[in-house]
């Protein structure tokens, strides 16, 4: 295993950078569930796009915005193959975030003040607040789904509420792994469910994309979102997957360029699908670059990395055990997550964890994860986070279970 | 006035890596810990002229500061809340500061006050951190002109 991560750490410069500007501090990055980093063949494609064909995309008659437009569709080919859907079903978004409130907009319609949208209590901000805004302007009612022991979404009480509130239960909206946990839910089923009560589900999968096979027709899903950012791209590009049929049915969310058939003075018809969605300038760059993150991906193998994933969560159990004083949330099974280790050490505050740690060059986050009922349902208003990416090696683990060590020690 | 743009030399640089030990140990030197295990003042306030709740919303830490003040004097100061070592032991080390300060006084208070009291090496991140005490101050200060 070693010898591979050693390969792929050498895929990505900042390895190497990092060492050249300060040779004395370890770089040991454990926050790839916050931003990955980028190899190299992302950023080249960036450059490359830059530097010798920065045109826009669709109707440059001449031949460096043919072949912009050339490569931005591709990457929509690619995209589709990636999830398994159609390219009309692929909307280039700015992210997870933005296409969250994109499909919040447009389901907007739909949602009456006697109706309820089912969340988790796992989600990320960026699941809950464009909800919130959704029922405030329609009166309609959120609903939050408990988690089971496992931390995974309690599915005995989804179908409760289900049952509760039948056909007024018009979208579910969750989390496929949570960003704090790393628990792996099944959304498979919980689609179904949503399916079999007439409910449109949404499936966040920001940090499932990078770490598990995506496939939406396995997953049954109406919508699903993700970033390029967490899947070794760019920031400022995600996706959109929306079923065909609703996409057709739905009104746009953002109005301008691109997504327009026909503009008169008094009413505009729309263009088809997917430019529909996708009003204005899209950012380019960030689409050739995402397109260079899912080669990259395929290249290394899905497969891979989550097994990659499951030997670096069972090293950090076995050492993290051995450290007395620190309290894991949502468990090391790595049979039943990804690797995301959120945890508290006895004594001490997750920023001066992470400030320590820092000091000995690990990068964790600590805070709220942007999740804030959920850990403050865990009775703390933060937790130190540790994940970790294929480029993450055992002697990383080390490295962190060593800062947690000098943290107690500075705190004892 | 943008007082929180006095960053700079507030202590050792924290990229010096030939001694990290060390380094963890200038940023948590005993006086930081035994502020943050043992901190002054930290109990709620009853007869408080001013009492004022700030949280540092990318964090959660949060405190929640009573003034009581008398002929423009803050004669008593205490605060309850949670957070890191720097924001609790800043704010510890700040309550003392303030009692018997006028009130006056404690509107001119600037960030370099707060670095002096800490004297520690704080990274731009954290000085939300350190500054969150200063901060819930100067909001309860805005918000009660007549206190």
């Amino acid at each position: 295993m070693e010898l591979l991560e050693k390969m792929f750490k050498d895929k990505f410069a900042i390895f190497e950078n990092q060492k050249k500007l300060n040779s004395k501090k370890p770089f040991v990055y454990l926050d790839s569930a916050a931003t990955s980093l980028k190899p190299k063949v992302v950023v080249d494609a960036i450059v490359d796009y830059y530097n010798n064909y920065s045109a826009n995309i669709h109707r440059g008659i001449y031949d460096i915005s043919d072949k912009t437009t050339i490569e931005y569709e591709k990457v929509r080919s690619v995209v589709s193959g990636f999830i398994n859907c159609s390219s009309e079903e692929a909307i280039f978004t700015s992210g997870t975030t933005d296409s969250l409130n994109g499909v919040s907009r447009m389901l907007e319609p739909k949602i009456g003040n006697e109706d309820v949208i089912i969340l988790s209590m796992a989600e990320h901000h960026a699941n809950i607040v464009c909800w919130q805004e959704v029922c405030l302007r329609k009166g309609a009612k959120l609903v939050y789904v408990g988690l089971d022991d496992n931390g995974a979404i309690d599915i005995d009480d989804l179908k409760s509420k289900f049952d509760e509130f039948g056909s007024r239960a018009k979208v579910v909206s969750v989390s496929h792994i949570s960003n704090v946990l790393g628990v792996v839910n099944d959304v498979s089923l919980i689609c179904k469910l949503a399916r079999e009560c007439g409910a449109i589900s949404v499936i966040d999968a920001a940090q499932s994309i990078c770490h598990v096979k995506i496939d939406v027709k396995e997953i049954g899903c109406d919508f699903l979102a993700f970033s390029g950012h967490k899947m070794f791209g760019p920031t400022g590009i995600g996706v959109l997957f929306g079923r065909e049929e609703l996409l057709l049915e739905l009104e746009p969310f953002r109005y301008g360029g691109s997504m327009i058939s026909n503009v008169e003075l008094e009413k505009s018809s729309w263009a088809e699908l997917p430019n529909k969605f996708e009003g204005g300038t899209a950012n380019i760059a960030g689409v050739i670059g995402l397109g260079a993150a899912i080669k990259f991906i395929d290249s290394v193998g899905i497969g891979k990395i989550h097994e990659h994933g499951r030997e670096i969560l069972d090293y950090a159990k076995e050492k993290l055990l051995g450290v007395g004083g620190v309290k894991v949330y949502g468990g090391l099974d790595s049979s039943l997550k990804i690797p995301i280790v959120s945890f508290e050490v006895k004594g001490v505050h997750p920023h001066d964890v992470a400030q320590i740690l820092s000091n000995h060059g690990v990068c964790v986050r600590a805070g709220h994860h942007c999740a804030q009922p959920l850990v403050k349902s865990f009775g703390v208003n933060s937790l130190t986070r540790a994940s970790f990416q294929i480029y993450n090696t055992k002697e990383d683990v080390d490295k962190l279970v060593e800062g947690i060590r000098k943290a107690l020690e500075v705190f004892k | 006035m943008n007082r929180s743009s006095e960053v700079g030399n507030v202590g050792p640089s924290i990229n010096d890596v030939s001694q990290i030990d060390e380094i963890d140990m200038q940023m948590y030197q005993e006086n930081v810990i035994d502020h943050y295990k043992n901190p002054h003042n930290k109990k709620e306030m009853d007869d408080f002229t001013i009492k004022h709740k700030e949280t540092n919303p990318l964090c959660g830490d949060e405190i929640t500061l009573f003034l009581k003040i008398d002929k423009g004097i803050v004669v008593d100061v205490s605060f309850v809340g949670d957070g890191c070592a720097i924001s609790q032991a800043s704010i510890s080390m700040f309550s003392d500061k303030l009692k018997g300060m006028s009130v006056e006084d404690a509107k001119g208070l600037e960030d370099r006050d707060v670095f002096d009291l800490l004297n520690i090496p704080i990274s731009h991140t954290r000085i939300k951190c350190a500054m969150l005490g200063l901060k819930t101050l100067r909001k309860g200060l805005e918000e009660n002109k007549n206190a």
